[in-house]
């Protein structure tokens, strides 16, 4: 499903003294299949944008088009939840909305929703946990006697076991150990890979952008400050700088190294062992 | 969600009424409550109306957002009327259908019921707009100070009145966002029958319960380790201090109040 | 005479979990800046907890400033005590930045006018005076968590204890909680104890101690501490990335004296390794 934002604008509670515009004529187009990363910092706009994708806020001005399906002030109510299916949201801290008994039954939570037949939920349940790598033995345990991580994965095989088209992680890593964040975004990037799901990453973290966007979007005072592949928006060091976001730190060590050793080494999504050897060969050709 | 809370949210700002010490606009509602109930004829209500309107005005509030704040009570300030014109059968008859008559008595009676009601709640309402509600926790606190002697824990309950509005912003933002995770899991608040609704809250209220004694216990160890063991031996930061304007604005409302039970008994 | 010491600390939450602190030992001597690091569920949340008294152990003793920790000292251990907790919402006392810091001094019956002298000085060490009418909806987590750390040390603790007090906060709000770390470590003489897991903090600190499964895997200098990699990284630690690439690059004869952990220490080393090559 393509997605398109055309002149979407979004003011929290209109016409009170409370008023606050969260989203200014914001204009995007993400491809179907595409791994995006919206970045930002903290009140840039970035969680009141997704919300708007599955149909959680409707644009105060503006339309959001995600495939068939038209979001816009004039057109009031619509099948939401059509949409909601196919596009799934795992929200921050997704354990946080965990509430029932066995695991089993809070994954199959979404499935009840959108009217799944019971054989079909089986397999689904069974799929979703091989997909966020738990053990089954966990189906009939309560989620909050579970560590803090896995209940994070079940909170997200909840999400997974509908199947959506789009997927939606708003800082899914936040609060887990540097380990736990590496092993859920590799376990994301290799869903989207298989899968050919499209997928929407916001985070705060450059690394995370730079490792597996393709197209990042980087928002600030609630507008599109720039857009474009990672290569592209990590070479305009002044307006990250305005925006307040560091530069990912492969990038600054790089850029320093080159600096240093008058040398000219790129990163191409290296592994630490090819780096090595590439900064090597410079170093020894250098002399 | 937020929408619903407008009702007398606090508007900071520097206005005449919002300079007063909380005390003072404390004491003075609390009288005009029970003196609304001594409005014995046309003049009365209207000098009361009056002196709500004054007070409207002096906060500097836009008018039409007091009157939206006050919206949700509108139903019920419209209900007490149309439940006087059906009940109250005194005086002539004004209109008849069918077996259904409306009375005079009925429509006056419904009309100063209804007005009554207005008052108390628009300037109730003026309070809290008016008053940061940590000002109002202290006022109370304040000025219930004299029931320590007969050992009424107020000190406690200000502290726990102070931490349950610290936490209101934060349980109706946690409120929103669990609803907004379980409406992407499909749960549907809006349509259904109302015992499909019902369950829909479920999800919501469990994970809310959960988050809130988490917060809570969190909370109570934080206030354990920064030394909180009660209210012996506490020094306190925050001080009332009645100044010029509180006493000028006492008199000028005592004169109001003559004036008030000399209309009365005229 | 050490400020903090664990003695065969044993701790669990109830009889049938499994031991969270197994024979623990620890010394922490006075004006010393330690991290503990491990991943989560290593037992490492739970110190902080135990040195305050918060927490009471199964077996074993914890002695702060030479006396040991009982149920009727622990008040006065307490004042001693500044303790900063992960989630900046929790902690949050008062209803504006001022009554939160002055929510500890209250309780320790500090009279009004020293009270207001020293939450003035304190928000300025955190650089938090220009918001100290807001309200803590209208902070972001860094600024709450430097109020966390003003209304703290507004009570002169002498040891300062955060317990993974940037672990919920966004690359910026962990900037500006370890800048003003760095700034507090310097203005004052302190015991700092660091919980963490995030690597880039212990170069704060001159000490670090790692925890796996409740007791103690490692207690060493930031320089030693990746002397064995392979180690920390059984232990479920991943390694900062001039780490990685000085491993790598040892592969190929750039030898490294020590790990660097930041990218200054990182090419420094690089230039007179490659001198020497």
């Amino acid at each position: 499903m393509d997605i398109q934002f055309e002149r979407v604008s979004y003011t929290y509670q209109m016409n009170t003294p409370f008023s606050f515009q969260a989203l200014k004529d914001i204009n995007l187009n993400i491809r179907s299949g595409e791994f995006v990363a919206f970045v930002g910092h903290t009140g840039s706009g970035k969680s009141t944008l997704l919300q708007h994708i599955n149909g959680l806020l409707t644009p105060t001005e503006g339309t959001v088009k995600v495939g068939d399906f038209h979001l816009s002030k004039e057109r009031k109510r619509q099948d939401l939840k059509k949409l909601r299916e196919k596009v799934g949201v795992v929200f921050q801290y997704p354990e946080h909305q965990l509430f029932e008994e066995t695991v089993k039954r809070d994954i199959s939570f979404g499935l009840k929703n959108f009217n799944v037949s019971a054989e079909e939920m089986e397999t689904r349940i069974m799929e979703a946990l091989e997909k966020v790598q738990l053990n089954p033995a966990v189906l009939e345990q309560s989620p909050f006697e579970l560590s803090g991580g896995q209940m994070r994965r079940v909170a997200i095989a909840g999400v997974l076991a509908m199947k959506p088209e789009v997927l939606i992680l708003d800082e899914p890593t936040a609060g887990l150990d540097p380990k736990g964040q590496e092993d859920v975004m590799e376990m994301f990037f290799d869903l989207h890979k298989a899968q050919h799901m499209t997928t929407i990453l916001v985070t705060h973290q450059m690394d995370q952008a730079l490792k597996y966007a393709d197209h990042i979007f980087v928002l600030a005072d609630g507008s599109l400050l720039m857009e474009g592949t990672p290569e592209h928006i990590f070479k305009q060091t002044d307006l990250l700088e305005k925006a307040n976001l560091d530069m990912p730190e492969i990038l600054t060590i790089l850029h320093q190294l080159n600096q240093k050793f008058g040398i000219d080494i790129r990163y191409k999504g290296q592994s630490p062992s090819v780096l090595a050897k590439e900064i090597v060969a410079m170093l020894r050709e250098k002399k | 969600m937020k929408s619903f809370m407008i009702i007398g949210q606090f508007v900071p700002g520097n206005s005449l009424i919002h300079r007063l010490d909380p005390r003072t606009k404390l004491l003075i509602i609390f009288t005009f409550v029970i003196i609304v109930f001594f409005a014995n004829n046309s003049f009365s209500y209207g000098w009361l109306t009056l002196f709500a309107l004054i007070l409207v005005f002096l906060t500097k509030l836009p008018i039409a957002y007091v009157i939206k704040g006050i919206t949700p009570v509108w139903f019920l300030i419209i209900f007490t009327f149309i439940l006087h014109l059906i009940i109250t059968k005194d005086g002539a008859v004004l209109i008849e259908i069918g077996a259904f008559k409306i009375y005079e008595g009925g429509v006056v009676q419904g009309f100063i019921i209804s007005l009554r009601f207005f008052l108390l709640i628009m300037v109730t309402s003026l309070l809290t707009l008016t008053t940061a509600p940590m000002e109002i926790t202290d006022a109370i606190e304040e000025l219930l100070a004299p029931l320590k002697k007969i050992r009424v824990p107020v000190h406690e309950l200000a502290l726990m009145m102070s931490i349950s509005l610290r936490f209101i912003p934060t349980l109706l933002d946690e409120t929103e966002k669990i609803s907004k995770a379980q409406a992407s899991r499909g749960v549907d608040l809006r349509t259904g029958s109302f015992k499909d609704r019902i369950y829909a809250i479920v999800p919501l209220l469990v994970p809310l319960f959960i988050s809130a004694f988490k917060r809570a216990e969190e909370l109570a160890m934080a206030m354990e380790a920064r030394g909180y063991h009660g209210s012996e031996g506490r020094t306190k930061l925050r001080q009332l201090q009645f100044s010029r304007i509180d006493y000028t604005s006492m008199v000028v409302y005592l004169i109001i109040m003559v004036i008030f039970f000399s209309i009365r008994a005229y | 005479m050490p400020v903090i010491e664990f003695r065969d600390v044993y701790f669990r939450y109830n009889e049938d979990a499994p031991w969270i602190l197994k024979k623990f030992n620890l010394t922490i001597e006075g004006n010393e800046t330690v991290a503990i690091i491990g991943h989560n569920g290593s037992g490492k949340s739970t110190i902080a907890k135990l040195a305050n008294g918060l927490l009471v152990p199964q077996a074993g003793e914890i002695w702060i400033n030479g006396r040991k920790v009982t149920p009727s000292n622990v008040w006065e251990i307490r004042k001693n005590i500044g303790l900063v907790f992960q989630n900046p919402e929790n902690q949050f006392v008062g209803t504006t930045v001022r009554d939160d810091v002055a929510f500890g001094l209250e309780n320790r019956g500090v009279p009004r006018e020293e009270m207001i002298k020293r939450i003035d000085k304190t928000l300025q060490q955190v650089e938090m005076r220009h918001y100290q009418h807001h309200e803590p909806h209208n902070l972001s987590g860094g600024q709450k968590q430097r109020v966390a750390i003003a209304s703290v040390m507004a009570t002169h603790p002498e040891i300062l204890l955060l317990d993974e007090a940037t672990s919920m906060l966004d690359p910026k709000g962990r900037k500006e909680i370890l800048a003003t770390i760095n700034r507090l470590k310097e203005d004052l003489e302190l015991t700092m104890v660091m919980i963490t897991h995030d690597l880039q903090e212990i170069t704060l600190t001159d000490r670090v101690v790692v925890m796996n499964h409740g007791e103690v895997y490692k207690d060493t200098s930031v320089e030693q501490l990746f002397d064995d990699y392979e180690g920390i990284e059984s232990v479920g630690l991943s390694l900062p990335l001039t780490v990685q690439l000085a491993i790598e690059l040892g592969q190929h004869g750039y030898h490294f004296a020590t790990y660097p952990i930041d990218s200054k220490e990182f090419l420094d080393a690089l230039w007179t390794s490659n001198l020497k090559e």
